[in-house]
């Protein structure tokens, strides 16, 4: 009795140590293939990490140039911008896309339908004010100045401004000209008639830019009045 | 004389002519260190800036952090950050868009839509009584850009 007694418990510790070796086992089994699911987690969310930062800094040092076409030869462009610069954009008939800029997107174009006197935008390799094109696109150009109403036909429907630059400029009202007064009590805008418009108002406007040359006369394509009793203190 | 009261007195002019010599010198280096520290003082009065003029703690000029010029974007809004003046009146205006704020801080942030292609951006800061405003020119690509 007492030998089976004895066999019993032995049996016991032996059953006893042998789960505890085999419940380690399966658990450093499971924690190990945790820990190599957590690491390629970890792996996987770096790499996204890293995606996504390089993506943003190609994206804040993607710059682009924009002027007028001033001459074309060979695979040559040369252009003028709005403040006297100059760049020589360099085309390739592989690499290079053309587009042109319509109704808030790009339609392709064939390379000989840009021409001298077009605005166009050039993105691709940029050294200086050499430009190795990747795209090409052809776009409109508008003007954004500043000035006060020194003169207003009402029979012709005109004003003339006096520009920051001290240049005199005629805007043509025309029917599909955006006019905002600013309402200096909210400083909200207010679409208004040509009737509002008084001398000696400031306004914001918007024209249509064709090419380089200074422009004395042109259509307002939108404006904003600030009411001269906005500068009275 | 003997001969050992001659070295005696020898000794002991000597040693006193050098301990006349240090006592000299220390005078002199002394002197010189006043000097220097005189001088060194008249400098750093010269080299110490002068009283800063007390100026309105606001900035007067326009600030465009960010973006940068002539930059490249394939989405059809921006994030515009900078300073103007505080109190003055911002307005942004585009071909195709415009926004208006008082500027209630120095630095300001606000989002701006673009419209596909070149976009001329121009940000006004008017100050109350004055008609000519500070401003900030700038050229946004609104393209899909491929590198």
């Amino acid at each position: 009795m007492k030998k089976i007694k004895q066999s019993i418990t032995v049996l016991f510790i032996f059953l006893f140590s042998f789960s505890l070796v085999g419940f380690k086992r399966i658990h450093s089994q499971q924690s190990t293939a945790s820990s190599s699911a957590q690491e390629e987690k970890k792996i996987d969310q770096l790499k996204e990490k890293i995606a996504s930062k390089v993506a943003e800094i190609q994206n804040e040092n993607n710059f682009g140039v924009s002027g007028y076409i001033d001459n074309i030869k060979n695979n040559l462009i040369s252009i003028n911008n709005d403040i006297g610069e100059t760049y020589q954009i360099k085309t390739d008939e592989v690499i290079t896309n053309y587009y042109q800029v319509i109704n808030n997107r790009r339609q392709e174009i064939e390379p000989n339908e840009i021409q001298k006197g077009d605005f166009i935008i050039a993105t691709g390799i940029i050294d200086g004010n050499q430009v190795e094109a990747n795209n090409i696109y052809k776009d409109e150009n508008f003007l954004i100045q500043t000035g006060q109403v020194i003169e207003i036909n009402k029979d012709e429907y005109w004003i003339k401004v006096n520009t920051l630059e001290k240049e005199a400029v005629i805007l043509d009202i025309e029917t599909y000209t955006k006019k905002f007064l600013l309402n200096i009590k909210d400083y909200q805008f207010e679409s208004v008639g040509f009737s509002k418009i008084k001398e000696g108002d400031s306004t914001i406007f918007v024209i249509k830019k064709t090419n380089n040359k200074q422009i004395n006369r042109a259509s307002a394509i939108k404006m904003i009045i600030i009411p001269q009793e906005f500068f009275l203190k | 004389m003997k001969k050992e009261s001659l070295v005696a007195v020898i000794f002991g002019l000597l040693f006193g002519g050098l301990f006349y010599l240090v006592l000299t010198n220390a005078n002199f280096f002394k002197s010189e260190q006043k000097n220097f520290n005189k001088e060194l003082a008249q400098k750093n009065i010269q080299l110490s800036p002068s009283p800063v003029k007390k100026i309105e703690n606001t900035i007067q000029t326009l600030i465009i952090d960010q973006p940068k010029n002539q930059l490249v974007v394939n989405k059809n809004l921006i994030t515009i950050k900078g300073k103007a003046p505080k109190k003055s009146l911002v307005i942004i205006q585009s071909p195709s868009s415009e926004k208006i704020f008082e500027n209630q801080k120095e630095s300001f942030e606000v989002e701006f839509p673009l419209s596909y292609g070149a976009n001329q951006i121009v940000i006004f800061s008017y100050l109350k009584g004055v008609q000519t405003p500070l401003l900030k020119k700038l050229t946004i690509y609104y393209l899909e850009n491929k590198l």
